[in-house]
């Protein structure tokens, strides 16, 4: 199958280090249903739980006064092959003290099922439906539990399961047919169908009804007034039918290939169902068949609009799992590399959320300043989008002569076009009157929903891991967070124009330092030894060797590791046996969390309210599909 | 003074002629081949679902009566201002009355929610 | 010079309609290609600029690809209606400009040519009455598409527009208080003979006019039933070829003729100001009265007329790339609840305070047109710094101030969480 070997412990303990009196406390608090305390690479505590007793636990945890680990930021499966067992693995944090907590449930892996989360936690639905779809675990008491990534109609089994061929099951042809096929029920799930199908049965397409038939428990509605709620609480007595209409995924204000089914009742939206999983390319899948540097190309094709990010992202959990400290001039190259794709993020979604309300020039303002950071990309690495900047132990290469006077210029000029852009904007009133008051979610519910990022922040919630868990020492940097008040639209715009402000403040404050000396660790784990060593020393031609053919090995253990990303915080869980390739690599990305918020964000707006509101949560399908 | 409406008839017919040659001569010129994708509607690239022409809550239907009757009343008040300068202050206060029932009918429509989208 | 004889009307109308309706047709095209430029201007890229010098022939490709494009018809769509739908469209859009004066009467050797394609006594009606039109090519499209994107872009486009007409409608009587007569011709007359632009004392009802016919053109930042951004293109997603671009060419000349309507109404159509030589009006009979018509007064009056239009035109392609669109039921709740009920009470204000103005003595000339200028411009003042905050649009006014809140960097805590890390 592959050239992975089983790991003896998966989260084995490398340096053990003290029980933390916290954690210890903890343990005796919850009692029986704990079944064991680790320490993963990091040194963030993991809980190992009884599976019958999950969510007894998680609500012991959510709850616990002081330290009550509020924000859910990840559910994912872990399957190790060979007979062992399926964990499913809760990663929580806490919003108050500011740290995080690892809670594992190791399943049977022929027949895995587990109790729902979702009572406690409305991020958990798309979580689970996640692991559901990738490794097969029954949710129970999940209210929605259907396949998200894969089609609906998805036949060939679990891909995350490590005994799951990569190239699937089925035979291409067959995948092909399937593919192509454009039956009602592959493209709409049962509910939409008894939607469309609400005036009886007659209006309802010949295979649908057929579909409908084999489904028990299911019919097709009666009662149109019931249902539309006699045309949203009017006093007339006119039988109006609620309208199914699909937004994307050929349309040109879903910002890729995202698609949203939407119950209109007139022009108001009754409910809104997104269907995601168009642009699933299964990097998860792909990467635990790749060495850890190759990786990194998968990396950067999933928020491809802010690549670097997730270059570096990745490269730092890896090194926290290598226990590898990069050189100074690398992390200020890396800090520089981040707040440059910050801005190139935000700038996209600030050009593409004002043509979405309808304003068309700020749009090509913007894109005339990424076309600068593409430069710049472009200088770099020779690549504008797919960047592939890092490597484990360093970056590709060290910048070319002359580049970060490049990214001094921009940051010299780029203020400049951002309050023309503010000025077009912020103040407008048709702006204001179409984003304030829009899609509002508040401090509790969006951590109840596990917003991230600017979202996030934009309902009030000072989380910003470069605040609360600072990496490439960005405590040393003098910038501010902002948040907003209500958590609207007009509140997420605020918070990502003042954002990008911020990130003009870091870059000036990291090019000021700079630092000379090597781009990559002297560790010839990690990084090829330079040509002369190669040449000339036993040592380091072993080490080249070695390096070439096998690539770089990382020791068993597992962490789960997360940047501040310009869509919120983007968590690596990357589990390694000591071998070549990564055992599991989970990506937790930020879209796919502020995506599972829409449908209660746009609920009872209207359909040009949940274009702005879609628009305003700054979505990246590459990321929400990966 | 009636022949001053004959070049509006030349107008119309060749406003007209335009109109069916534009859509005439594209229909003779350029090409049709239907598939069965094509004739779909276009609904995002998804088969669409359930029927278009149903009984869909349109909720400004009660606009539709309200501009008949305001723009009768404009009718009246293009009359009353051509004549603005001859009627005087009893043609004045004649159609202050007048705009007066017709804005007490607007507001009564107003609080019962004619305007809203709800 | 004695007015026209039959047959030589009826020939120089033919002539006239021919010439106006060529001209016409090449100046939208030419609009379009002014629109993507002047979007280019704004948007600091350069445009078309490829088909012939400085991109003037673009409108000719345009046109030559869209005639040559495969023209679809959904399976559902009701055929008939489909292909009516863009010439209904069309229409109107075309003969609203017989009744537009632009320029001043030509002498011939035949007699006194009106610059006028129809000097028909109730022009005003008659645009009124054919503007109104329009929306049915809008409204059937959207239906007879039988797509779900081009029935609520129909949809909305019938509310709107007939939402804006009542607008629209009220917003020009001002003018016939003033002017006394609903030929556009005597309209341009009485601005020359007042000696100053109806812009003037009647500003507010331009205000609300240039309003209405932003909406009525449906252009952006009312272009509700095409919101590309939730419709896809509305009523005319499911068009394609020549049908598709007639919609554009009806939008088009709908911009050309309100445009052509603004300078007509509020800057005195062809009128050429500080200046008396062109102050002629011709009477029905074909007699002048005021200056001496000649033919260079007619290209002279033309070209102002031209500039007074293309301006407006300008103005209608700028604010399009400049402002974000509003959403439907503000767009709705902006005429009703805005819109009329102050055109309501500016009527009755305006009438007031004419009729006081008369009774004082004073009912012509500039003092009377500057002391409307006086109560239009406090009345507008209030409007805009009183009474518009926060009711047109939701939260407009009081909110708009909101920022974001900074908070510094490192909350104590964190300090803690990463000794204690480092502790680990």
């Amino acid at each position: 199958m592959t050239g992975t070997t089983t790991p003896s412990t998966p989260a084995q303990v490398r340096q053990v280090p003290a029980p933390r009196p916290d954690v210890e406390e903890m343990r005796s608090r919850i009692g029986v249903a704990v079944r064991g305390v680790e320490y993963d690479a990091a040194g963030d505590p993991i809980l190992y739980v009884d599976p019958e007793r999950n969510v007894e636990v998680l609500a012991h945890l959510k709850g616990s006064e002081g330290g009550s680990y509020d924000l859910l930021r990840d559910i994912t499966g872990l399957d190790l092959g060979g007979g062992h067992p399926i964990y499913v693995v809760y990663d929580l944090w806490s919003t108050a003290e500011g740290r995080p907590l690892r809670v594992k449930a190791q399943l049977r892996a022929d027949r895995p099922r587990l109790a729902s989360a979702c009572d406690l936690w409305r991020a958990a639905n798309w979580l689970e439906r996640e692991v559901y779809d990738m490794f097969g675990v029954t949710f129970q008491g999940h209210p929605d539990l259907r396949r998200i990534l894969m089609p609906e109609n998805y036949e060939e089994g679990y891909p995350l399961q490590k005994d799951f061929p990569l190239r699937g099951r089925f035979t291409r042809a067959e995948q092909t047919r399937r593919a192509m096929s454009m039956a009602l029920d592959d493209v709409y799930s049962m509910e939409e169908l008894v939607t469309a199908g609400s005036g009886g049965e007659d209006g309802l397409p010949e295979l649908a009804r057929r579909q409908m038939a084999q489904t028990p428990g299911v019919t097709a509605r009666a009662a149109p007034s019931e249902l539309a709620g006699a045309g949203a609480g009017r006093d007339d007595d006119i039988e109006t039918r609620n309208m199914l209409i699909n937004i994307g995924p050929q349309h040109p204000a879903t910002h890729g290939v995202l698609r949203l089914v939407c119950e209109l009742d007139g022009e108001r939206i009754v409910g809104c169902t997104p269907h995601i999983g168009y642009l699933h390319s299964g990097f998860e899948k792909l990467s635990e068949y790749r060495t850890w540097n190759q990786v990194i190309t998968l990396t950067d094709r999933m928020d491809y609009l802010a690549p670097m990010m997730f270059n570096v992202g990745y490269a730092l959990a890896v090194e926290k799992l290598l226990d590898v400290e990069i050189t100074p001039r690398c992390k200020v190259i890396r800090v520089i590399c981040c707040e440059l794709n910050r801005i190139l993020s935000h700038l996209l979604w600030l050009g593409t959320t004002a043509i979405d309300i309808g304003a068309f020039t700020p749009f090509l303002y913007t894109y005339q300043e990424r076309e600068r950071i593409y430069n710049l990309h472009e200088a770099y690495t020779g690549a504008r989008m797919t960047t592939s900047v890092t490597r484990i132990g360093g970056m590709m290469a060290d910048v070319p002569p002359g580049w970060l006077d490049g990214v001094r210029e921009f940051v010299e000029t780029f203020p400049r076009t951002l309050a023309e852009v503010d000025a077009l904007l912020t103040r407008n009133s048709i702006w204001i009157g179409r984003t304030q008051g829009i899609g509002v979610i508040g401090a509790e519910e969006a951590i109840n929903y596990g917003l991230c990022g600017p979202n996030l922040r934009a309902s009030g919630v000072p989380h910003d891991v470069r605040r609360d868990r600072p990496y490439l020492d960005y405590e040393t940097y003098d910038f501010d967070v902002p948040i907003g008040e209500l958590g609207d639209t007009y509140d997420r715009y605020l918070v990502r124009m003042e954002e990008m402000r911020q990130s003009i403040r870091i870059l000036e404050q990291a090019l000021e330092r700079v630092p000379d000396g090597p781009i990559n660790v002297a560790d010839s784990r990690v990084i090829l030894p330079p040509k002369s060593e190669t040449m000339n020393s036993i040592d380091g031609m072993i080490a080249h060797f070695k390096l070439v053919m096998e690539g770089l090995k990382v020791p068993a253990g597992e962490v789960w590791y997360s940047i501040e990303s310009s869509k919120g915080e983007l968590g690596f869980y990357i589990v390694a046996d000591g071998g070549p390739k990564p055992v599991r690599c989970r990506y937790r990305t930020p879209s796919f969390m502020n995506m599972a918020v829409l449908p209660r964000l746009v609920e009872g707006e209207l359909l040009a309210d949940m274009i702005a509101v879609n628009a305003s949560i700054d979505i990246v399908l590459g990321e929400i599909d990966r | 003074m009636q022949r001053h409406y004959i070049p509006v008839l030349i107008l119309f017919a060749l406003s007209l002629v335009n109109a069916v040659a534009l859509v005439g001569l594209s229909h003779l010129v350029s090409t049709f081949r239907p598939t069965h994708v094509k004739k779909a509607a276009y609904e995002s690239g998804i088969p669409a679902l359930g029927d278009t022409r149903e009984r869909f809550a349109v909720n400004y239907y009660v606009v539709a009566m309200l501009f008949l009757l305001f723009d009768v009343e404009v009718v009246f008040l293009f009359t009353w201002g051509a004549v603005f300068n001859r009627v005087g202050l009893f043609g004045y206060v004649a159609i202050l009355l007048f705009l007066f029932v017709l804005v007490v009918g607007l507001l009564y429509e107003w609080k019962k929610g004619a305007l809203e989208w709800d | 010079m004695g007015p026209l004889s039959a047959t030589a009307f009826v020939l120089i109308s033919l002539v006239k309609v021919i010439v106006v309706f060529t001209v016409i047709m090449v100046v939208v095209a030419l609009m379009t290609l002014a629109e993507r430029r002047v979007a280019a201007w704004i948007q600091d890229r350069s445009g078309p600029n490829r088909v012939g010098p400085w991109g003037i022939l673009q409108p000719l490709a345009d046109g030559l690809k869209n005639l040559l494009k495969e023209e679809n018809l959904p399976g559902a769509a009701s055929a008939g209606l489909f292909f009516a739908a863009p010439m209904i469209a069309i229409f109107p859009a075309l003969v609203l400009f017989a009744v537009i004066p632009f320029a001043s009467p030509l002498p011939t050797r035949w007699g006194l040519v009106p610059m006028i394609v129809a000097d028909i006594p109730v022009g005003f009606l008659y645009i009124v009455a054919l503007a109104s039109l329009g929306v049915y090519g809008l409204f059937l499209a959207g239906w007879a598409s039988n797509s779900k994107y081009a029935l609520l872009g129909g949809l909305r486009a019938s509310a709107q527009m007939i939402s804006y007409e009542v607008g629209l409608g009220l917003s020009l009587v001002p003018i016939l208080m003033l002017a006394g007569n609903v030929s556009l011709p005597a309209i341009v007359g009485q601005q020359q003979e007042l000696g100053v632009w109806y812009v003037f004392p009647l500003l507010l009802a331009f205000t609300f006019f240039i309003v209405s016919a932003f909406a009525e053109t449906n252009r952006l930042p009312f272009d509700m039933p095409e919101a590309e951004s939730e419709l896809v293109t509305g009523y005319h997603t499911e068009y394609s070829s020549m049908k598709f671009s007639m919609f554009f060419i009806a939008e088009f000349s709908n911009v050309l003729t309100q445009s052509a309507l603004m300078a007509t109404f509020f800057l005195g159509g062809w009128d050429i100001p500080f200046w008396s030589g062109d102050n002629m009006r011709a009477l029905a009979d074909g007699t002048i009265v005021g200056a001496t018509p000649a033919l260079w007064k007619t290209l002279l009056t033309l070209g102002a007329f031209a500039l007074k239009t293309g301006f407006f035109v300008f103005v209608f392609i700028w604010v399009r790339w400049t402002l974000p669109r509003f959403r439907y039921d503000q767009v709705m709740a902006l005429g009703w609840k805005v819109l009329i009920p102050l055109l309501v009470a500016y009527i009755a204000i305006q009438g007031g305070a004419m009729l006081g103005l008369q009774a004082g003595g004073i009912d012509s000339g500039r003092t009377y047109a500057l002391a409307l200028f006086g109560l239009n411009f406090v009345l507008l003042a209030l409007l805009l710094f009183w009474l518009d905050r926060g009711r047109v649009i939701r939260g407009s006014w009081g909110a708009s101030r909101r920022r974001t809140q900074l908070i510094a960097r490192a909350p104590e805590n964190v300090g803690a969480a990463s000794e204690e890390a480092a502790a680990v």
